[in-house]
């Protein structure tokens, strides 16, 4: 393959300027919201002295809600007959159309986020100074709370991203609702295990109280068997998450018919 | 060059629409697509530009398989939908954001024939009629001046001077390297313009016939009474007279009107096929 059908730095800088021209309404109502709901729920706050980590709460949420939100409807044009002729013939490559939508709802969300909110909280504070003469503790975007937040945010939004491929409609309650039934049955799945292993120690469907399995205490390779499932998961969703899905979403978006 | 060999397509949970489907048109040509409703002429059309993938069997554009979907070849395809959705974006805002997805793309003449079929260039596209979105997606599309270009029923919702327009455009638009695809049920909408003629029914290519070669075989008189003693491959009743379609024994030459032909052909299939293939043996 000719690297120009793969990848071409001109072209792509391109598709990111169109996607974000397209959508650029959405941004502004996507602002325009979570400034509103920051400046309303920020009087309530201050005015009913309730909350003084209110910034804590606050922006994880906007982080997570809004953005699972707008990345379960990126694709959304693709789902639509009489739309998807616009993008799926568009000349640029897959993987240029895949990463202008993957940077646009993680990093260029994440950057527009904070920008709106750290702007905004401040002018929460100042009229909240100015009305009832008290105000919260001022939002600190760069404390090593909000990067996680942001981390965690990107990871968990390629799950997002490749449902938005992957269901015609309503991407974002079918995903909410997939999640659910996969931790349900994981959560079965796993109760079934070790009803299996520990088989001798139940009694009916419960363990005794009396009884307890310490992980720290059983070891594998020279480790604690916690802390080994602990490296392992923290492993797996720091580096193999979001990559899986990413390559997931690639060959889906590759496979879209219209 | 367009060609498609052994063409195997099936929508889930209906049965196959293409079996072992073959075709294959020139550069520098306008075909004409016909075929009843449901015949496959839309899906053909899509199979062509990407945007649905076949089953089996193998399409070329210019050496290149349209479903890698290669921003190499999607540049040298440009497909005008039937049914479609425009951005709210004025005529100019819609040209920067996509005409640098296409090299040799004529912002000039886009606005020439933007001028010829009279649209507002500061509209929203999303604002404007049906007709006048459908002119706007041809203009775009010949000012792309890519190898293939697709229109799905382009004459849908044109009014009588558009129609003309149309045709001039896109008869003045044709060069040696580019073939224009025209599927479509408003036969009297082409007058001269296509050439050949492709007629698609149940999932194959029952015909496939230059208009010399059409007007060469065929024949077409308006008489009193249907003769007798006569082959007559169609005929049609027209207040007081017949039109009657035949062979023609003596190669002279008569306009054959698409939809007499198009009648004649999903009538007399065996008999166009033998009619036809004479030829080809002759030829070869």
């Amino acid at each position: 393959m000719k690297p120009d059908n793969f990848f071409d730095k001109n072209r792509f800088f391109i598709l990111i300027r169109n996607d974000l021209f397209t959508g650029y309404r959405n941004l502004l109502i996507a602002g325009g919201a979570i400034a509103g709901a920051l400046l309303t729920i920020y009087l309530l706050t201050t005015w009913n002295n309730s909350n003084s980590d209110f910034h804590r709460t606050f922006f994880p949420m906007i982080i997570f809600f809004g953005g699972y939100l707008m990345t379960s409807m990126i694709y959304k044009d693709i789902h639509e007959k009489q739309r998807n002729y616009i993008y799926l013939t568009l000349p640029a490559s897959t993987l240029e159309k895949f990463l202008s939508r993957l940077l646009l709802t993680s990093v260029g969300f994440v950057a527009i986020v904070l920008v709106i909110y750290y702007l905004f909280s401040w002018i929460a504070t100042g009229l909240s100074l100015l009305i009832f003469d008290r105000s919260l503790p001022a939002f600190q975007p760069f404390t090593r709370e909000t990067m996680t937040a942001l981390g965690v945010y990107i990871v968990t939004q390629s799950i997002f991203l490749f449902t938005a491929v992957y269901f015609r409609s309503h991407a974002f309650f079918k995903t909410i609702l997939s999640l659910f039934s996969f931790s349900v049955v994981i959560g079965i799945f796993s109760m079934l295990i070790a009803r299996l292993i520990f088989w001798k120690y139940f009694d009916g469907l419960f363990i005794p109280d009396q009884f307890n399995i310490d992980l720290e205490h059983m070891s594998c390779f020279g480790e604690s068997f916690g802390e080994l499932i602990s490296a392992a998961a923290k492993f797996f969703f720091r580096f193999i998450m979001a990559p899986y899905f990413w390559v997931l979403t690639y060959f889906r978006l590759k496979e879209t018919e219209a | 060059m367009i060609e498609i060999k052994n063409l195997n397509f099936a929508y889930r949970k209906k049965s196959h629409l293409f079996d072992d489907l073959n075709l294959s048109v020139a550069p520098g040509s306008i075909c004409g697509l016909l075929g009843k409703n449901g015949a496959g002429k839309t899906t053909l059309l899509k199979i062509l530009t990407g945007l649905l993938f076949p089953k089996s069997g193998s399409v070329s554009i210019f050496g290149q398989n349209p479903a890698d979907r290669l921003p190499e070849t999607l540049k040298e395809i440009y497909m005008v939908p039937e049914e479609f959705y425009l951005p709210a974006l004025t005529v100019r805002e819609y040209a920067r954001l996509y005409a640098p997805f296409y090299p040799r793309f004529n912002n000039e003449r886009l606005m020439a024939h933007l001028t010829d079929f009279e649209l507002p260039e500061n509209n929203k596209l999303s604002s404007l009629s049906y007709g006048q979105k459908k002119k706007f997606l041809i203009a775009f599309g010949l000012a792309t001046d890519s190898h293939l270009l697709l229109l799905d029923e382009p004459t849908n919702g044109l009014d009588i001077p558009s129609k003309s327009q149309f045709r001039k455009i896109l008869a003045s638009s044709l060069t040696d390297d580019r073939t224009f695809i025209i599927s479509t049920h408003q036969v009297r909408d082409m007058g001269n313009l296509i050439d050949p003629i492709i007629i698609l029914d149940n999932g194959k290519i029952i015909f496939h016939e230059s208009v010399e070669s059409v007007n060469r075989k065929l024949t077409v008189r308006i008489l009193p009474e249907i003769p007798e003693n006569e082959t007559i491959l169609y005929s049609e009743k027209m207040l007081d007279r017949f039109v009657i379609v035949s062979p023609n024994p003596d190669g002279e030459e008569t306009k054959m009107d698409i939809e007499l032909l198009f009648n004649t052909v999903i009538l007399n299939r065996d008999k166009m096929d033998s009619l036809f293939t004479k030829e080809v043996n002759h030829e070869a």
